[in-house]
């Protein structure tokens, strides 16, 4: 429908022009509006002071000319006197005039009415002073109000109220909205063309250099915008040039870093492939170098289980094969003097029968400890740790060690019992090997259990050499060691925790006392009963 | 509020002096309009009354701005002359210095002779001019007998009300009315009076029909508070005469012009300003009744003069 030089020339088809246009047209609106409101009541307030002085002029004079007739109760003069008033005053409507004494009379140009008092639409006694107000007339339209008290020498004679027409005042008050209003359509009108004009100088160079970096952005880098003005839009348009040439500038150097760039991203993607193809192998050959490794330890941790058991069953035979060889000797002795009857050989013969019986048990004992099964089950911790403690019960007695245990006896647990029993020897053989290196005088392993709600808390302490702070990080390692060659093998640690923390589901930390170390071991404890021991 | 309400009367009595301009004016175009203004000048006779209270002043310029308006529309010049003395008004009729006078029926009854005077204006007012005494029904005054002791409000320079209550008072107490009432009191107007009667500063008041109905109109109250004794039938109180003297067939075709004059808006105008209702063409004759009246009084005046003497 618009011609194109039209939409072209006068709307400048971009936003911002609008916006302009807009906020400085509703600006200039709300101010005017504004200035309307904040004159509107200063207006009505001049206007109903225009007609309070009226009001009180008229009452005044009213009051004065009848004060004789009012104090001598000749009401007949009021009367006529206020309807002269009415005659030659046409602004005022009624007037109503209530004595403390006697009738009220309400008149009006079109006549007079006498009421009674109690009829009276005002009381003296409520208006004790001046009060006026605009009010709604019955009639439709509004009056002014004025009510004053009438007073002769400081005595209440009564109350009048006198009703002024508003037609002067609604027509002033008309009169000014219509002002207002023509002065509002005035500033509407104004608008368009100073509007038009201001937002177009503001926004046409803002909408060339938008057009420019939409230009630009587009990758027409030898965009130029010629603006020539001496204020922030021609440093804009200035900076503007400045900026699409140094990016040009920047887009070549760009180029070239790319072409390296892409050389670069290519070699690496090679050795990229080379190495993918190769990693699938290494993976593989590094899960089977744990898996041999793994393997290499538990068969190491059997071995050393092994030598803790055949260093035991040394401690456990020591004492009958003594008392073996003395029964020998006793029977060599005895056959030498001829005292070696059939009832002294069979005495002998029979304790030597008791001390073998007595290793072949000790053997049956621990091949019952180091074959377990390898199944989970319920077991008692306090039987378990007992039966190690069994275990070490002749060495420990060699090296006088002194070993406490303090366990509940209904604590159960779930595990591989053998692998628990491997634990608990672990920590003794430690304990032992750092009180014996501590040439401790009195050397003292004590087995702490206590129950903490779910869960048991297992502390094995000794007074030995204690763990040094250095290398507290380190004693869970596999081959971790401080011992000489041939004593330790840094495997202990390493399985117990593997066997609490992984198989058991519990926590083991180590720390150092005062005087030696502390073990301690938290796990679950079981809820089911004991499986069949 | 006491001059507008005096007004119609006063004014009625001025404008029915005035209305004789007409008709002079018309004779004197039917003359001549380019002689000698002072010889062809209408002399009319104005008796502004003795009220002091009401300014001459304001009589003498509303009068000459009617004069001049009225003569104006007719090209004639007019002469008023202003009499401060009615006796000096009749002598110069007589002696045909004036060819019109204007005057209350009171003073025409006792001043001129009626075959002396030919036809003119009566001034018609809304609500009449009958004479009417009201009593308040508080009062407990029921009929003509119940008069003596009562106080009573009476229009000021009203001679046709003292006539007629003189008249009621000799007839039906055969006394003068100021040893029947305890109390005579004046005021301006009817409404003035009727409002006594209702505020109970007196208990009568005598007052002209259209006075009552200006009063009750304005405050319906007042009418219900209030019992008509009696009633004296007067058409008008102010007329307007030519002397017999000016043209027949003149005075004739101005009464024609003026009894339209409620008709015309200027002519309405006029008699609005004075809450007159219109004019209407008067003969000597109406005054009869008053004539009569008049004689009553003069008879029972002389009734009670004789017996008092007697005793
Ligand atoms: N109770 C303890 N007191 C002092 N040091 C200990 C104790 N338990 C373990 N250690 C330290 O932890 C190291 C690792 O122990 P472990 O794994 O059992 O291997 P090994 O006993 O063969 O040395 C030991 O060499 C020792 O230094
Ligand atoms: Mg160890």
């Amino acid at each position: 429908m618009t011609p194109p030089w039209l939409s072209i020339r006068l709307l400048p088809a971009n936003r911002m022009f609008f916006r302009v246009f807009g906020v400085f047209g509703s600006l200039l609106l709300a101010m005017t509006i504004l200035y309307g409101l904040l004159i509107i009541p200063l207006q009505r307030d001049s206007l109903l002071k225009v007609l309070y002085s009226q009001a009180t002029t008229v009452s005044r004079s009213i009051i004065q000319a009848s004060s004789d007739a009012m104090l001598t109760d000749d009401f007949g003069f009021v009367v006529e006197h206020n309807l002269q008033v009415l005659q030659n005053n046409k602004s005022i409507q009624s007037v109503l005039i209530v004595p403390r004494r006697g009738s009220a009379l309400s008149i009006s140009t079109s006549g007079w009415e006498m009421l009674k008092t109690t009829e009276a639409p005002i009381n003296p006694a409520d208006y004790d002073i001046e009060s006026y107000d605009i009010v709604d007339a019955p009639e439709g339209g509004t009056r002014y109000r004025y009510i004053t008290p009438i007073r002769f020498s400081g005595v209440s004679w009564g109350v009048m109220r006198i009703d002024f027409d508003t037609s002067e005042y609604e027509a002033n008050i008309n009169e000014m909205y219509q002002q207002i209003a023509y002065i509002s359509l005035f500033t509407l009108l104004a608008i368009l063309p100073i509007g038009y004009f201001f937002a177009l100088w503001l926004t046409r160079p803002i909408a060339t250099i938008s057009q420019a970096a939409s230009r630009v952005a587009s990758g027409e880098l030898d965009t130029h915008v010629e603006i020539k003005r001496n204020d922030e839009i021609g440093d804009l348009s200035h900076s503007f040039n400045q900026m699409v040439q140094a990016l040009a500038e920047n887009r070549r150097k760009l180029e070239n870093v790319n072409l390296d760039l892409e050389i670069k991203v290519t070699e690496r993607t090679q050795a990229l492939d080379e190495l993918n193809r190769t990693l699938d192998q290494r993976v593989r050959d590094e899960i089977s170098k744990r898996k041999e490794q793994e393997q290499l330890l538990i068969h190491q941790s059997r071995l050393a289980a092994m030598g803790e058991m055949i260093g035991a069953i040394a401690h456990q035979w020591r004492q009958p094969l003594n008392a073996l060889s003395l029964v020998l000797q006793n029977i060599h002795m005895q056959y030498r003097t001829g005292q070696l009857t059939e009832e002294s050989m069979r005495t002998m013969q029979e304790k030597a029968q008791q001390l073998i019986q007595r290793m072949s048990q000790t053997i049956d004992e621990f091949r019952n400890f180091f074959q377990p099964g390898k199944h989970a089950e319920t077991f008692n911790l306090q039987h378990a740790i007992q039966a190690a403690a069994d275990i070490l019960e002749g060495m420990f007695k060699n090296h006088n060690i002194e070993l406490r245990i303090d366990c509940p006896a209904d604590i159960q647990l779930y595990g591989v019992p053998g692998e628990f029993s491997q634990v608990i020897l672990n920590l003794l053989g430690n304990a032992r090997d750092a009180v014996l290196s501590a040439n401790q005088p009195q050397p003292t392993i004590r087995i702490h259990v206590k129950s903490m709600g779910a869960q048991v808390c297992i502390d094995v302490e000794d007074n030995g050499t204690g763990i040094d702070a250095n290398i507290m990080h380190k004693i869970y390692e596999p081959y971790f060691t401080t011992k000489e060659e041939g004593k330790g093998t840094g495997i202990g640690l390493y399985m117990t925790k593997m066997i609490i923390e992984n198989n058991m589901h519990g926590h083991l930390a180590a720390s150092s006392l005062e005087q030696g170390a502390r073990i301690r071991i938290m796990l679950p404890i079981s809820t089911e009963a004991v499986s069949a021991a | 509020m006491k001059r507008l309400f005096t007004a119609p009367t006063r004014i009625a009595f001025i404008f029915a002096l005035t209305l004789l301009l007409l008709p002079a004016t018309h004779a004197a175009t039917s003359k001549s309009v380019s002689s000698a203004a002072a010889e062809e000048s209408i002399r009319l006779g104005f008796y502004a009354g003795a009220r002091r209270e009401w300014s001459r002043d304001d009589v003498r310029g509303t009068f000459d701005l009617w004069a001049l308006e009225l003569a104006k529309k007719f090209q004639v010049p007019v002469q008023i002359i202003h009499y401060d003395d009615t006796v000096e008004m009749r002598q110069d009729f007589l002696a045909g210095k004036i060819d019109g006078i204007s005057a209350d029926a009171i003073t025409l009854v006792r001043q001129y002779k009626l075959e002396d005077l030919a036809e003119g204006y009566a001034t018609i007012m809304k609500g009449g001019w009958n004479l009417m005494l009201f009593s308040s029904k508080a009062s407990g005054v029921n009929n003509l007998a119940d008069l003596a002791g009562k106080r009573i409000v009476l229009l000021e320079e009203d001679q046709a009300g003292e006539l007629y209550l003189e008249t009621l008072c000799l007839r039906h107490h055969q006394r003068p009315c100021r040893e029947v009432f305890s109390d005579i009191q004046r005021v301006s107007t009817s409404n003035q009076a009727l409002m006594r009667v209702f505020f109970g500063k007196a208990d009568l008041a005598q007052v002209y029909g259209y006075g009552h109905d200006v009063a009750v109109e304005m405050n319906p109250q007042l009418g219900q508070s209030i019992r008509k004794l009696t009633e004296f039938p007067l058409r008008s109180l102010f007329f307007a005469f030519y002397s017999t003297r000016v043209d027949a067939a003149l005075r004739q075709r101005t009464v024609r012009i003026m009894r339209t004059l409620h008709t015309y808006p200027r002519g309405r105008q006029l008699l609005d300003i004075f809450k007159i209702d219109r004019l209407d063409i008067a003969y000597p004759t109406e005054l009869q009744p008053v004539i009569e009246l008049e004689r009553e009084y003069q008879r029972l005046r002389s009734q009670i003069e004789r017996k008092d003497r007697r005793r």
